[in-house]
């Protein structure tokens, strides 16, 4: 796959303010929420950042997705951007789960698939192919939800850390090479997985013969969301092979940015840092610590 | 993923998954990922992802119905996440078997379709634990702490919530059909913030309950009870599924005293001070997520379900009671029933036996 482009931003804006998910308060993510209901307060953030120079952005497929897409297709500044697509949106499958239950949901979200996926579901037998096919749903699954990013720049896409763990601790690790393979040749860019289990996937990974797997996990100086312990994730990241995207460098807002990004400054594994931000001042100073203790990120060789 | 014996010698325990919605999944990864045991076999009547997961690990024994999984794997442990209804004839099997058991909350539809297995567990007992959760967030121990510690002096009065933005439409499935559920969000969320205060507070000697439904025919969208704990102490709960901007559950209990407050959280830990008590400053002490953060070997849906079944792996060791254990949970499920007449007779108030 030597036509794979591997390189991935530095600084990847997160989309946890503009989604409303705030790991420190509840209270504050619903604010933000609010606030971001109206997409030109997105808009004015991510045009702040790209004159700070960050070109990239993760995305869920968050409802709100679509009108950010929209604007990655229109706006001439943030047409040089690359979304970082995050799939499925496991808040949907959560909350619809409990809605209407699993199979369900998955038949319902098989409903929005494009005429010419439908018509390659009925040939294969309608949705009980489902249960004939599983690899050929659960890609088809990822096709529909990577929809609102038709024609958008890609960096990467990723797969949401349930799913990762889920097939880590449900043995079906098979699963991680079918996304892998699937994302690479339909999209030709690079999959990544978002995990809570860092040292776990990369053993499972490398016993598998992955090389240089691209991983998003949370890496902070007080162990926030790190598991199983921070020093095993130290130890881990610093042995090479292994590409970073680290996430939770903040410690959701706990730790202040010069002293997190000098924290992860020595790991040459960790390649670039997703961060949230939702006011103009804390991502100049956010964005300026990255850039200034992170030359590994500066350059963002992926 | 084969595995015989743990790095220190003990034996790894087999365990049976019996549903797998997303609660029998979640178990599942978390009981593989953990040295001490293996999930060998798992029950689900729906044939798609029985037939998904089993195909991409065949090393996972698959039955279309959790008895018989009961009686054709070779079990040392059994999750029961099934619909509710199938709670109680599920759990009977395991004591019959005396295979322990870890049960998704709530104990069952109404505490007289628990009563058989309340009788049994007293005739046989066997290891078993209710999966009342959020007794493993790290907020809610903390919050427990602080308030054991009588840093509040006499207590006042509580507040207690626990919303979730889940539906907006009328709901499918047997979550929303009251038979297999037993009942609407005073059940299905509010049973997690009833097993919390109880744990907190003690038992509840009567409650008054009003409750609204919205987009469900059958069960209720909002539910408002005022509970009087035995101890004397008083607290009003409110709970709904249907309000917005809450994209996870949120939960949330104030608690005032005669030496000040202390408001507990999913993700913080506030407590004010008149006057230093209980090893703690006068003025505002605030304990985050962050804080009190402690990683886990394997991590699925947030570290207190991996605590959990840490816990029941522990005791079935012989590590100590489990708890939230069938008679706590009872009495959570007695408050629900309780609460439901209520709301049926008026809002007049119901005694808990």
């Amino acid at each position: 796959m030597s036509e794979i482009n591997r390189t991935v931003d530095s600084i990847i804006l997160g989309h946890n303010p503009f989604f409303g998910v705030d790991h420190l308060s509840q209270e504050r993510g619903n604010e933000k929420a609010k606030k971001f209901e109206d997409i030109s307060e997105v808009t004015q953030i991510l045009h702040h950042c790209h004159d700070l120079g960050v070109r990239g952005m993760m995305m869920s497929t968050h409802p709100r997705a679509t009108a950010i897409c929209e604007s990655f297709r229109n706006d001439t500044k943030l047409s040089q951007w690359r979304a970082y697509p995050l799939v499925p949106y496991i808040q949907k499958y959560v909350r619809g789960s409990n809605e209407k239950g699993l199979v369900n949901l998955v038949i319902d979200t098989l409903g929005q698939a494009t005429m010419g996926q439908k018509l390659s579901m009925i040939f294969r037998g309608g949705v009980g192919f489902l249960a004939k096919d599983v690899k050929q749903a659960l890609t088809l699954l990822i096709d529909v939800e990577l929809l609102p990013f038709k024609g958008v720049n890609m960096g990467a896409v990723f797969l949401h850390d349930t799913l990762t763990d889920l097939a880590l601790g449900l043995g079906l690790h098979p699963l991680l090479d079918l996304f892998r393979d699937h994302v690479e040749k339909t999209y030709g860019v690079q999959a990544g997985f978002v995990t809570k289990n860092l040292p776990m996937l990369r053993r499972a990974l490398e016993a598998r013969g992955w090389r240089n797997p691209l991983i998003m996990a949370s890496f902070n100086s007080i162990g926030f969301y790190v598991n199983p312990s921070l020093e095993e994730v130290s130890g881990s990241l610093k042995q090479p092979g292994v590409n970073l995207v680290a996430m939770n460098t903040l410690a959701s807002g706990k730790l202040n940015p010069e002293k997190a990004y000098k924290f992860l400054s020595p790991y040459s594994t960790v390649k670039s840092v997703v961060v949230g931000v939702s006011r103009k001042e804390s991502a100049t100073q956010t964005i300026n610590a990255i850039k200034a203790h992170m030359p590994q990120a500066r350059h963002g060789d992926g | 993923m084969n595995r015989s014996q743990t790095d220190q010698g003990k034996k790894t325990l087999r365990v049976g998954v019996a549903g797998l919605g997303k609660m029998g999944l979640l178990h599942a990864a978390i009981f593989n990922g953990l040295p001490g045991s293996q999930v060998v076999a798992a029950a689900d009547s729906t044939a798609t992802l029985r037939n998904a997961i089993g195909e991409i690990n065949p090393d996972l024994q698959m039955f279309s119905d959790s008895i018989e999984m009961l009686n054709k794997a070779s079990l040392d442990a059994v999750v029961i996440a099934t619909p509710v209804a199938d709670h109680i004839p599920t759990a009977l099997e395991c004591v019959k078997k005396k295979i322990p058991f870890l049960m998704e909350k709530p104990l069952a539809t109404s505490a007289s379709q628990a009563a058989d297995l309340v009788a049994a567990l007293q005739k046989n007992p066997v290891s078993h634990m209710i999966g009342y959760m959020t007794r493993f967030i790290d907020t809610f121990i903390k919050g427990r702490e602080v308030l054991k510690s009588n840093a509040l002096g006499g207590l006042q009065r509580v507040t207690a919530s626990i919303y979730v933005s889940q539906l907006f439409t009328k709901g499918k499935g047997w979550r929303y059909d009251k038979k297999i559920s037993g009942g609407g969000v005073i059940l299905s969320q509010g049973s997690h913030l009833l097993d919390l205060l109880t744990w907190y507070f003690g038992p509840v000697k009567k409650v008054n309950a009003s409750m609204t439904s919205v987009y469900s025919p059958e069960i209720e969208d909002f539910g408002h009870l005022i509970l009087d704990f035995q101890s004397g102490l008083q607290c009003t709960l409110d709970t709904s599924w249907s309000v917005r901007f809450k994209r996870t559950v949120e939960t949330t209990i104030d608690i005032l005293g005669d030496n000040g407050s202390l408001i507990i959280s999913d993700d913080t830990v506030k407590l004010f001070l008149d006057e230093p008590q209980g090893g703690f400053p006068a003025g505002w002490s605030t304990w985050s997520a962050a804080d009190l953060y402690r990683g886990v070997q394997i991590d699925i849906g947030g570290p207190q379900y991996t605590r959990e079944d840490i816990a029941f792996l522990e005791g079935i060791g012989g590590g100590g009671p489990m708890q939230p254990d069938i008679l706590q949970a009872l009495h959570v499920q007695r408050i629900v029933d309780g609460a439901y007449a209520s709301s049926q007779n008026g809002g007049n108030g119901v005694v808990i036996q």
